[in-house]
Parts: C-alpha cells; structure tokens; sequence
C-alpha cells in the first residue's frame, strides 16, 4: 500500500494500523510553507539521536532556505549531515511498519508520497559478556549476544577476508527475523552453502525467535537423537569452523550460532581442546570417548551380566554382589530405571531452578538417591554406583544436544539387555552402530572419519595433533581448499 | 498398524522376558564340591557361599558359607538331593574347586569326570584336588582365617604351593581332562589334606582362636593310571615329577657342602626331553637360581664354592628326578607323557608299542638325566657373615 501524501493521514493510518499503541510518536515541524512530519517508536528509538540529527538538520535547512525541491533536498541534506548512513527513501506501509519496529525514524514531507527513514536505534541488549555454557579456561572469554551486528562483528574482527562472505535472508512473515549465513568463499564447498541457503530460503514461517527454531528446518533428522548441527556461542569456535570450510548459520536476537556439518566427533571436543597442549588434549578425548561408551552402555551391561551371564563376573565380586541383592525386592533392571528416572529429575529440576535453590536439591538429591535408597532397600547399593558412574561420565560433554541423545540409546541398551541379556546387548550395539552410521548431514556421514575412514583426520578428530602439523584442513567437508599452512613453517 | 505390531512385539517379549533370566538373589552360588564315597553311591558337599551371616545387614556384604550335603546313586541325583533342601537354584557357574575323596578315585574317577564336564554350566577351568585321608566335605568345612570362604581357601592354598615351592602341580579339570585324551601320557592330581584334628575348624568361632585347630595342607601329588589312582608321591618325587614336566617354577633345594648347609632357590627351571631312536630318553634340565641361606663358614667369594654348590645342587635335583621316575616305573604308569612323545615324533612306531605302553615298555625305559645349574646371585650378602666377621 502506497502512502498518502498528507502527512495527518499518514498518521492516522499508522495509528489505527497499529491499534494506537502508546509506543508510536508523530511531531510536526513547519519549515516556511512546508510542513514536516516524523513518526518513530519510543520504545525502539533513542531520543537523543533523533533531536541531534533529526531535528537539528531540519532547523538548518530552514535557515538555508532550500525550499524549492524539498524533499530531495531534505534526503541530501540528512545525509551529508548525518555519519550514520542507513538512511533510504521508502514509499509503502509496510516497509515503514518494518522500518519502525527495527528502531528507524521515518520523515514525512506534506506532499510527497515518499518518506525518509533513517536509524536512530536504541541498544536494547546486553554487551558482550563471558560465555555461560561452553566454558573455558584457557581461550577467549567473549560470547554472541542477541545483538545481531555485534555478532558478525565477533566474527568479522577475527577473520579479517573479503572472502568471508554473509548472505541475509529474511525470515518469518511476522518476525521478519535477519538470517546471516556465513562462509568463506574460496575454502568453503559452495554446493553446500547454496544447499543451505536454499533451505533458509524455503522457510515460510510466522516467526524466527532463536537459531533453534531454524535448526530443525535444516536437517530432515527429527527421527534421530543425535544432533547434526553444532550450536555454540563462541565466536573463535565459529572462526575455526569457518576457516575449516563449514557453513554458519547466526539468526537476529539469538546468541547462539549454528554451524554445519556436525559430525559425531565434533560433540566430543569441547572448545578448551583448541587452547591446550595437543598430547594433554588427546588423553582427554580418548577419556572422553570411553565416558561416552560408559555412559550409553554400563547400565545395560550391567544388567546383562547380573541376570543373564553371571559367568563372566569373577566369583568374589559376584558373591558380594548376591549378598548386596539380597534384600532388594524389584528386578534389577527395574531398580536401575526407578533409580535413572529420579536422578533424570533431580538434574531437570536443578537446571530449571535458580541458583540459589539448587544447592538444596543437590543435598535432597544426594542423600535420598545414596544413602536412603539403599537403606530402604530399594535399591542395591552397586545399582547407586552403576547410575551414578553412568550419570557423571555424561556431563563430561559440553553439548547438552548430545548427552540427551546419549539418555535415548542408554534405554535402549537397559531395554535390549533386559530381555536378552547379552546378546540383547550385542543387537543393541548393532542398532547404535548401524545409527550411527547412517545419520548425515549435507552429505557428510556422522561418523566420519571412523567411517568413511580418514586415516589422516583420525589423529586430528579423534586425538589431537599439534597446530604446526596439521597442514591440512579436514577435507571430508569437499572444501576448494585444503591446504591451511604453507611448507615453510614445518621444522 | 506398525504401533499395533510393535506393540504386539513389545508385550511377548517384556511378559515373558528370556529363558535364562535370573535374580542374583535367586541363586545359590556354590564355589566349592567335594565328592565323598557312600554305600547309597556318593555323598555330595557343597560350599554354599552366598548365604548371609546372622549377624549381617544386607548392605554390609558379608558372605557366610554354608555347607549342604546329598546322597545319590548318580552325582546328578545327589545335587538334586541339595537342591531340595535349598530355597534357591544351585548355581554351580562359579565353582572354584571339586575335591574328591582318595576312595572315590581309587575305584574309577570316569563316572565323576563325565559328570561334572557334561554339566554346562559350569566352567571347566576350576581346581581339582584329592582328599588324602580326610572326607572330601571335611576339607570343603575347614576354614581358614586368611580367606573369607573355605573353598577359596583350597583352591589359593593350591595355587600358592604350587607356584611359590613346586611341591604339587596345580590340576585343572580341563587339563586333567585334556591328559587323560592324549595317547602315552596318565594324569597327575594334587591332594590336599588336614593337619590338626579333622572336624574342627569348621565353625566360624574357631577362627578366633589364634592357632587354629586344623588347617589345610598340600604337600602329596596322586598318581593316576588311566581312570585309577595307583600312587602317593612323597615330596622329594613330587618335584621330581614336576621338574620332568616343566611344572616347577620355583623351588627351594637344600644342599650339604663341605658340611655346611646350603639353601637355593632355583626360579627358572627348563626340561627339555629329547627321545632317541632306540627309544631312550635324555632329559636335559637347565636351572638358574640364588642362593637364599647359608650356615657355616663357607667362603662364597671363591668360584671353587659356587662351583661346588652348583654342582650339589645338580646332583640334587638328578636324586629327585630320578626318584620320581622310578616311582613311576615301579606303578607302570607314565605320568610324563614319553610316550606321548612317541607319539607326536614316530607315530608309526607308536602302534607297535601303545597296547603295552605302560605295563611293558615304559617300566623299562632308559632315562639319562643331564642337568646344569647355574647360580647368578647370593641374595643381599656377598659373603657369610662368619665369614666376614673371620677377615677382621
């Protein structure tokens, strides 16, 4: 809808469109015969901004006395005037409607149906702060906010290249939310980034909140646990993934930044790998590995031994064990799930409260699931240890994505073993594997580079290789370029 | 459909759960059998030891062990006469030791062997010891106050010997199994007995005394002729056997050199036999070793006492081996597998002799035995203290 051309009409439509909310502001300014009208969001703009620039650039051009053509004359005038250059000529409703909401001030010229909007925003966010979820000790301590500029320019002041490119699209018929999609345009594979953009480009939505909500418009994988895409909000995680080729996605208002492909090992790192010792780093992720195996399958293993395949156990352990069993009247698996469930609910409960009350849950917790359990006889006490052993080795990760997946195949494990002992156990291992192998995001396999096999990438993904020796840039992801080092800094 | 199918599925199996499903609380765990004569057929023991103590909690993990006994005409009838009498299955997949009384094994072992291999439940690597002059269930009674249950007890006090002292070689059911299917070769078993006064010891106050009133004892191997026990070794043709059969690993030898006396330890013994053609066999046995004690004034300094040492040490261990193989020769039974040897190397040779092996051939066999010792250390001294208090 175009706009009117008298400037109370414009008001009025804006006002009625807008359901008179208290937020929108009008003033008329008269200049000689012309009169002038401006409309902004208080809640949205800074008023400071708007009465240096605005205001004094009108008053000036009344003493100039530039009246014959007004309104290219205003528009020159704004922005010689005004070091802040988004400044444009809009000449419908609905750019306007966008325009005020993103903190713009739109200038109306009585006669005219066009309209001058230029930024006067207010900083509505927080400013950088230490990242909360992805701690590290060693690395930088800056994060993403929800300040979408602030955000590209994390990036931006770290890879310093015409060549990482930002593609926006706009997202959401309502929230019309800014999307950037970043690469790097000679490393990253360009097949991949269009695929990408594509999906983006396909999204017909009401509104885009967060990166989550456009997480699941770019993978087709709501049928598996594990997450595909890497969400951080660490800025130098995103350099990195950048300049290994990958594709990033960073949505307005969201402080988290999705990076594509995500294959399993990448969950595995947590980003204090990238600041530490290469040989110290490998022997935590071979730690890290092996948690990850405990925390899927000791309660199943556990069950198939005890009631199945006792023969296994050696005679003085399993003699203690029957004893501990004794009085315990629920099957073990049983005990195990009542014992997983309520500690399930205790770590939900101690993330959703804050901090204050955490510390009593944590007492709760930790007398009712030890010691009082085990008393009560409801459970046995090397059960306390098995979902305890279980519990802790899944925080060892730093993406909560994963240690919920590993929750899901952890009770398949239990599942499968209670029925068929251990070789219940086996298909379960099957099934996980077969998973696995299956799972791919932008064409690339999940558990690359185990399989397909990389053998030259299993030192970098798997263990650690020092930065000087990794020449190379991990080349599963189909990169134009995969040389990261030249030859001459090799001693 | 598929919700209805898998739901179908789900319930089959989470009802009925696999065949093999149990509790570890519904088990008896027996960790010890000992297989007694009795004019009905046998009289079973077994070690229970999964059975509480009154004055435990649950949670404290105590293990008490009880004995139950059965008498059958089969050994299968008589476990299932303990079964009867025991609220729980008897789980016999952690049996640790099956000790058999020296009668029992006297008349046939076979009827046992088969018993207790063709059950599969049970593992086949557990020990398998003789009951010499005690009732098989005396000795699975006996505690000991080193070991939380008495089965164990056997079977570590079988290992120990035999692997510190050399005196019995450990007898596996499997191996012993394995022996007696090989052609030219009998089987060895350990026996244990009591010292002190049979049925005592057997109750858990005792332990806490501080001399206990029987303790066990390993110090005699049996000597079996294909499914019968012909013979008692005594210690010294004990470790000859087991030098001959490369079971000695370590061994104390006491020596008299120029009167004094001389311990050595040899650790690292080696036999390699070797079969000639006219069917004589050359042992030749390598030992390296210490030497662990000393009394007297002998001047260890001088290489003309170690040689002597040495070569008393050698005559030494010729004595045992040759004492052991006569002891076979004399029972007609060849527990060192020559003829085994026969049989791997001339196997055509070996047809001719098999049908009399071991009444007629093996008694006669000539055995030459060449060994050479070899002392590489005195322990933490260099010389005696005598000595050394003498050069002041």
């Amino acid at each position: 809808m175009n706009l009117d051309r008298k400037i109370e009409v414009v008001f009025e439509k804006i006002k009625t469109r807008n359901g008179n909310s208290p937020d929108i502001t009008t003033r008329e300014i008269t200049i000689g015969n012309k009169k002038i009208g401006y409309i902004y969001l208080e809640s949205v703009s800074s008023d400071d901004k708007i009465s240096d620039f605005l205001v004094k650039s009108i008053t000036r051009l009344k003493r100039l006395n530039f009246l014959d053509n007004f309104f290219t004359n205003l528009y020159k005038e704004l922005q010689n005037n005004i070091a802040n250059s988004k400044i444009k000529t809009i000449n419908n409703y609905d750019d306007m409607f966008y325009y005020l909401a993103s903190g713009f001030t739109v200038v109306l010229v009585n006669g005219f149906n066009k309209a001058i909007v230029l930024e006067t925003r207010e900083t509505l966010d927080r400013g950088v702060t230490e990242p909360t979820t992805e701690i590290s000790i060693r690395g930088p301590k800056d994060a993403l906010t929800e300040n979408y500029n602030k955000n590209l320019g994390l990036i931006r002041k770290r890879i310093k290249d015409p060549n990482l490119w930002f593609k926006e699209i706009k997202v959401g018929t309502r929230t019309k939310t800014k999307v950037a999609i970043g690469y790097v345009k000679d490393i990253a594979d360009i097949s991949k980034v269009n695929k990408v953009i594509k999906k983006i480009e396909d999204i017909d939505i009401d509104g885009i909140l967060d990166s989550g909500f456009i997480r699941d418009f770019l993978t087709n994988d709501e049928r598996s646990s594990f997450p595909t895409i890497i969400s951080t909000e660490r800025p130098d995680l995103v350099s990195a993934a950048l300049l290994e080729g990958k594709v990033v996605v960073m949505v307005e208002n969201s402080p988290f930044a999705l990076i594509m492909p995500g294959v399993l090992a990448n969950f595995i790192h947590t980003p204090e790998d990238n600041y530490q010792k290469a040989i110290n780093v490998s022997l935590t992720r071979i730690l890290r590995f092996i948690a990850m195996i405990i925390t899927i399958m000791a309660p199943g293993l556990y069950i198939a031994l005890t009631t199945f395949n006792q023969e296994i156990i050696p005679d003085t352990l399993l003699i203690s064990l029957a004893i501990q069993r004794a009085s315990v009247p629920f099957p073990t698996s049983f005990a195990i799930i009542i014992l997983m469930t309520t500690f399930e609910i205790l770590r939900e409960s101690d993330m959703r409260l804050p901090e204050t009350m955490g510390t009593s849950i944590s007492i709760v917790g930790a007398l009712v699931l030890g010691d009082a359990a085990v008393n009560a006889g409801i459970v046995s006490p090397i059960v306390v240890i098995i979902v305890a052993i279980t519990s802790v080795t899944g925080l060892l990760f730093s993406d909560m994505d994963v240690v919920n997946a590993f929750r899901w195949w952890r009770f398949l494990f239990i599942l499968f073993s209670t029925v068929l002992g251990a070789i219940g156990f086996i298909v379960a291992g099957i099934i996980f594997i077969v998973k696995l192998c299956s799972i791919e995001t932008l064409e690339v396999p999940y558990l690359t580079p185990i399989s397909p096999l990389y053998p030259n990438l299993i030192k970098e993904s798997i263990l650690k290789r020092p930065r000087n020796k990794m020449k190379q840039r991990p080349n599963y992801l189909g990169q134009q370029d995969t040389i990261r080092m030249g030859d001459n800094n090799e001693n | 459909m598929k919700i209805k199918l898998f739901l179908i599925l789900f319930i089959c199996f989470f009802t009925s759960g696999c065949w093999n499903y149990n509790e570890l609380n519904d088990f008896a765990i027996a960790t010890g059998m000992g297989i007694d004569e009795h004019k009905d057929g046998f009289k079973i023991s077994l070690m229970i030891s999964n059975s509480q103590t009154p004055q435990s909690s649950s949670r404290e993990g105590e293990a008490g062990a009880t004995v139950f006994t059965g008498i059958g005409n089969s050994i299968t009838e008589a476990l299932n006469n303990i079964d009867i009498k025991t609220p729980r299955n008897l789980y016999l997949g952690h049996l640790a030791v099956v000790v058999i009384d020296e009668e029992v094994a006297k008349k046939d072992i076979d009827i046992v062997l088969e018993a207790l291999v063709r059950n599969p439940e049970t593992a086949k690597k557990y020990h398998i010891v003789l009951a010499k002059d005690n009732k098989a269930e005396d000795i699975l009674k006996t505690l000991s106050p080193l070991e939380s249950f008495p089965s164990q007890n056997v079977s570590n006090n079988i290992s120990n010997s035999s692997k510190s002292q050399s005196i019995i070689a450990e007898s596996f059911l499997s191996d012993f199994i394995i022996t007696l299917l090989k052609p030219g070769i009998n089987g060895i078993m350990s026996s244990i007995s009591i010292e002190g006064e049979s049925n005592n010891n057997d109750n858990q106050d005792d332990l806490k005394e501080t001399e206990p009133k029987a303790m066990l004892k390993t110090d005699t191997m049996g000597l079996f002729k294909d499914f019968k026990l012909v013979t008692w070794t005594n210690e010294e043709e004990s470790l000859g056997i087991n030098i001959v059969n490369n079971n000695a690993d370590r061994m104390y030898i006491t020596n008299e050199v120029e009167k004094d006396k001389v311990v050595v330890l040899l650790d690292d013994i080696e036999c390699s036999p070797k079969i000639k053609k006219d069917l004589s066999v050359v042992l030749n046995i390598k030992a390296e070793g210490a030497i662990t004690e000393v009394s007297g004034n002998l001047d260890l300094e001088k290489t003309k006492t170690i040689e002597n040492i040495n070569q008393k040490t050698e005559e030494n261990i010729k004595q045992m081996v040759y004492s052991g193989i006569s002891l076979a020769q004399e029972h007609k039974t060849d527990v060192f597998g020559f003829g085994n040897m026969i049989y791997i190397n001339n196997y055509k040779n070996w047809y001719k002799l098999k049908d009399n092996w071991d009444d007629l051939y093996f008694p006669k066999l000539k055995i030459k035995v060449k060994v050479d010792v070899n002392l590489r250390s005195k322990g933490s001294l260099e010389n005696t203290i005598k000595e050394k208090r003498n050069e002041r």
